[in-house]
């Protein structure tokens, strides 16, 4: 079947099997290697995207799924400021995620800051359940978040 | 006859969705498709040679609340539910969607997909039974609102007849004094022991008006005793050693396919909400 979607932004169009998964289309037939095959099962976070706005593992979304629908991967999330912000807070909190859960803490990061500007610690671990790596202790990545809240309210304050 | 290339019908409404169903009552209902994908044998998802997409059904997305209920879409998702915020839903339901999965999980998994699991009561079902909330069954040309503690047959099937989709649940919003919903492992690893346990109480006047319990162990066996449930109403909280010994007895032997785990967390969690109603009803308060 033939399905078009947008994928960062941009308009797109596949000739695809239906069964097949997100994450195996972002990889082998896109060439985007932000979203890793993990667990395959939707738990361990590595293979996230915004799947129409909202946090999703593709791994278990179906090629037919995707068909009208809107994607960002790690790589759309890239060329934004909003990902600056994070980048900036990791940086300064000194954590350092590994390219396993990277994709899937910088989208969820991304996530909860759009929803909630100013998440709360609690916010914060319900966010990052999805996306546990044991490459960064678990208080810098709080850390880390907070920075990434401030810097993003700071730009918006600037009007960036 | 399972297939990687099936045809795929993206319904719009709802009466397009019966329609197709009808014609074709084989085909496979596709909402977030969490279970069916988690529970794949293989690397691949096998589907059957037709299937419904139902994500674009904006019917089975809606909200409406009254004074005394909340209609959920069956389409909606655990993480658009969880949306409408505690002071909407009762508080046992939102602790129980909340412990579903990652929230990415929750972005794609839906209510009637929690609920229409053949032979699995998964984590909102035992919540929703206690609530009495029903579920509305709708085909072509007719409708049927069921209870959900009879949607999930002894033998393992759902009852859904020929053609008929779970379009919304209705859920009672009664002022319950305490309520409680704890989670132990999960269903994607039976290793894990599951079990969830879940309590409603409601106090007036320091006297247990009404009260119910329920549990799951494996997403197999429900766990309920009424006769339990009947004892306690009437009692003045808190509830004594003796009188939480003695609900204990009446809830009876529990189910011989229990792990001794699941057996012990049960009646420790048993013990411990009914010794501590007047905290869970001050905590609510």
């Amino acid at each position: 079947m033939t399905i078009h979607f947008t994928l960062n932004g941009e308009p797109t169009e596949m000739d695809v099997q239906a069964s097949d998964l997100l994450v195996d289309l972002l990889r082998l037939k896109l060439g985007l290697r932000g979203a890793r095959p993990g667990c395959l099962l939707g738990q361990c976070g590595s293979c996230t995207v915004l799947f129409n706005g909202s946090l999703a593992p593709s791994c278990l979304i179906p090629a037919f799924k995707v068909y009208g629908s809107d994607v960002v991967t790690i790589e759309g999330l890239m060329q934004t400021r909003e990902y600056q912000d994070i980048e900036r807070g990791f940086a300064r909190a000194e954590a350092q995620p590994c390219r396993f859960c990277a994709a899937g803490k910088f989208l969820s990061i991304h996530a909860l800051l759009s929803s909630s500007p100013n998440p709360t610690k609690q916010a914060i671990q319900d966010t990052l359940a999805g996306a546990w790596c044991r490459c960064t202790t678990h208080q810098r990545l709080i850390q880390a978040i907070e920075y990434a809240a401030e810097n993003r309210e700071r730009r918006l304050r600037r009007g960036r | 006859m399972e297939d990687r290339n099936p045809t795929v019908y993206f319904p719009d409404t709802l009466s397009e969705l019966l329609q197709l169903y009808r014609r074709t009552p084989s085909a496979l209902l596709y909402a977030g498709g969490t279970y069916i994908l988690s529970h794949r044998p293989g690397r691949f998802l096998e589907l059957p040679s037709t299937v419904l997409s139902i994500q674009d059904v904006q019917d089975l997305r809606r909200v409406s609340r009254s004074e005394r209920t909340i209609e959920l879409g069956a389409g909606m998702t655990i993480a658009r539910t969880l949306q409408l915020g505690e002071q909407n839903i009762p508080r046992a339901l939102y602790v129980a969607l909340s412990s579903i999965g990652p929230p990415a999980v929750r972005g794609i998994a839906t209510i009637g997909g929690n609920l229409a699991i053949p032979a699995r009561l998964m984590t909102a079902v035992p919540v929703l039974i206690l609530l009495e909330a029903r579920i509305e069954l709708r085909r072509q040309g007719g409708v049927r609102w069921l209870p959900v503690s009879r949607f999930h047959l002894s033998d393992g099937r759902l009852d859904l007849k020929p053609g008929e989709v779970i379009t919304r649940v209705r859920v009672p919003l009664q002022p319950w004094s305490g309520q409680m919903f704890r989670r132990f492992g999960t269903e994607l690893s039976p290793e894990s022991e599951p079990l969830t346990v879940c309590g409603l109480v409601r106090v007036s006047n320091g006297i247990v008006e009404e009260i119910r319990l329920n549990g799951t162990a494996s997403g197999r066996t429900l766990l309920r005793s009424r006769t339990m449930e009947a004892e306690l109403v009437g009692r003045r909280i808190p509830l004594s050693r003796k009188e939480v010994e003695s609900a204990e007895e009446a809830f009876g032997e529990l189910p011989a396919q229990l792990t001794d785990i699941q057996r012990d967390r049960f009646r420790r969690l048993l013990t411990w909400f009914l010794l501590n109603i007047q905290q869970l009803t001050t905590r609510s308060a």
